[in-house]
C-alpha cells in the first residue's frame, strides 16, 4: 500500500491503514527518537505519542508531501518534550543508556565505546544534526529545509557539533589515562 | 604578483568537512589545499575530523526493535475514530469550548437568579461538564503507554 492510499484511508477512520504507516516508519522513528531523547524508554514513548499526533492531524496533511518529513516535525517536538520531562530524572541519577547499545562498527571496541559515550553527552540539538546526517544521509539542503534553518547554519552547526564531539572523545580518553 | 586569499582555520576546516559530506562550501578545493599546505594545526584537526566522520558512518543506529502498534492500536481505537482526518477539528474544538463557556455562564446566571439551594449540584455539574468536554477534546488521558517497564519485559536492549 502506498503512503498516500494509507493516509486517505486513515482519514476515513481505517486504523488498519494507519498500522501500515506505523510499521513502515517505526524503526526509523525510534532511531531518531532515541538519538534525541537519549534512552530507549523515552524514545518509545515519544515515538508513540508522535504517531498518535500524526493520526489526529492527518486531516491537515498535504498529500503532495512525503509522510516522514512531516511526521518528523511531530516526532521532534515530542522528543524534546519527553527529554524535558525526563531531564530531572536523568540529571539526578547521571544515568544514560542512550547510545550505549546502539553503536557497532569498524573502529576498535574502545574507540566505538568512546564515540558512543561522547555522542550521548552532546546536546540534543547537536546529536540530532549528526544523526540526521549520518543515519539518514540528509543533505545540507534537506537539513536546512526540514529544520527550517539556513544552509550555512547547517554547515556551521554540523562542523561545531563534530568538533564538540571530538573534544568530548579527547576529554574522555584524557580522563581514562 | 598575486595575493593569496586568506581564510580562517575554521572556514577551511568547515569547507573540508563539507567536502567529506559530499557538499559544496564557499571555498574551492584549491583554497583548502593551499591553506592546509601551510597550516599544521588544520592538517591535524582535519585528520581527527576525517576519522570521526568515518566512525560516525559506521554507527548502527537502528537496533531498538519494538513494535509500537499493539499499544498504539488501543490508543487509536479509544482516541481517534471520530477524530481521524477531521479537517475541521479546530473549528469543532473552538465550538466545544465556546459552547462550554456559554453553558457555564448560563449555569452561573441561573444560580444567581434562581438562588439554587443545592451546593453539591452547583459544584459537580459544571465540573462534570468541563471533564466531559476535555475528555472529548483530548481523548483518553488515562491511556496506558508503552513504559520502560514494558520495554524491559519485551527484552528490548
Amino acid at each position: 500500500m502506498h503512503d498516500a492510499d494509507a493516509i486517505r484511508q486513515c482519514r476515513q477512520g481505517n486504523t488498519e491503514a494507519f498500522r501500515h504507516l506505523v510499521q513502515r516508519y517505526q524503526r526509523r522513528a525510534l532511531a531518531h527518537a532515541r538519538a534525541l531523547t537519549g534512552n530507549d524508554a523515552d524514545a518509545a514513548d515519544a515515538a508513540q505519542d508522535a504517531f498518535l499526533d500524526a493520526f489526529r492531524h492527518l486531516g491537515r496533511f498535504d498529500e503532495a508531501r512525503e509522510f516522514y518529513p512531516w511526521f518528523y516535525v511531530l516526532l521532534r517536538n515530542r522528543c524534546f518534550k519527553q527529554r524535558a520531562r525526563a531531564g530531572d530524572r536523568a540529571g539526578a541519577t547521571g544515568a544514560t543508556d542512550g547510545l550505549e547499545t546502539v553503536a557497532s562498527g569498524g573502529g576498535s571496541p574502545e574507540e566505538m565505546h568512546d564515540l558512543r559515550a561522547a555522542l550521548d553527552r552532546l546536546t540534543p540539538a547537536d546529536r540530532e544534526l549528526i544523526v540526521l546526517k549520518h543515519l539518514d544521509g540528509w543533505t545540507y539542503d534537506e537539513l536546512a529545509q526540514r529544520l527550517e534553518i539556513p544552509r550555512g547554519t547547517v554547515m556551521s552547526r554540523l562542523f561545531h557539533a563534530r568538533q564538540r564531539l571530538l573534544a568530548l572523545i579527547a576529554e574522555r580518553r584524557g580522563g581514562a589515562r | 604578483m598575486t595575493t593569496r586569499p586568506t581564510h580562517s582555520c575554521d572556514e577551511v576546516r568547515m569547507a573540508a568537512l563539507a567536502a567529506l559530506d559530499g557538499e559544496r562550501a564557499g571555498l574551492t578545493s584549491h583554497d583548502v589545499e593551499a591553506h592546509l599546505a601551510d597550516c599544521v594545526s588544520c592538517r591535524t584537526a582535519l585528520a581527527g575530523l576525517a576519522t570521526l566522520h568515518a566512525d560516525l558512518g559506521r554507527v548502527d543506529y537502528e537496533r531498538l526493535d519494538v513494535d509500537l502498534w499493539p499499544v498504539l492500536e488501543r490508543r487509536v481505537a479509544v482516541d481517534v475514530p471520530h477524530r481521524a482526518g477531521r479537517g475541521d477539528s479546530t473549528r469543532r474544538e473552538v465550538g466545544a469550548i465556546l459552547g462550554l463557556t456559554v453553558v457555564l455562564v448560563a449555569w452561573r446566571l441561573a444560580q444567581l437568579l434562581l438562588d439554587l439551594p443545592a451546593p453539591v449540584v452547583n459544584s459537580v455539574v459544571p465540573l462534570a461538564l468541563v471533564v466531559f468536554v476535555l475528555r472529548w477534546l483530548t481523548g483518553d488521558p488515562f491511556a496506558i503507554r508503552l513504559s520502560s517497564l514494558e520495554l524491559q519485559q519485551k527484552g528490548a536492549p
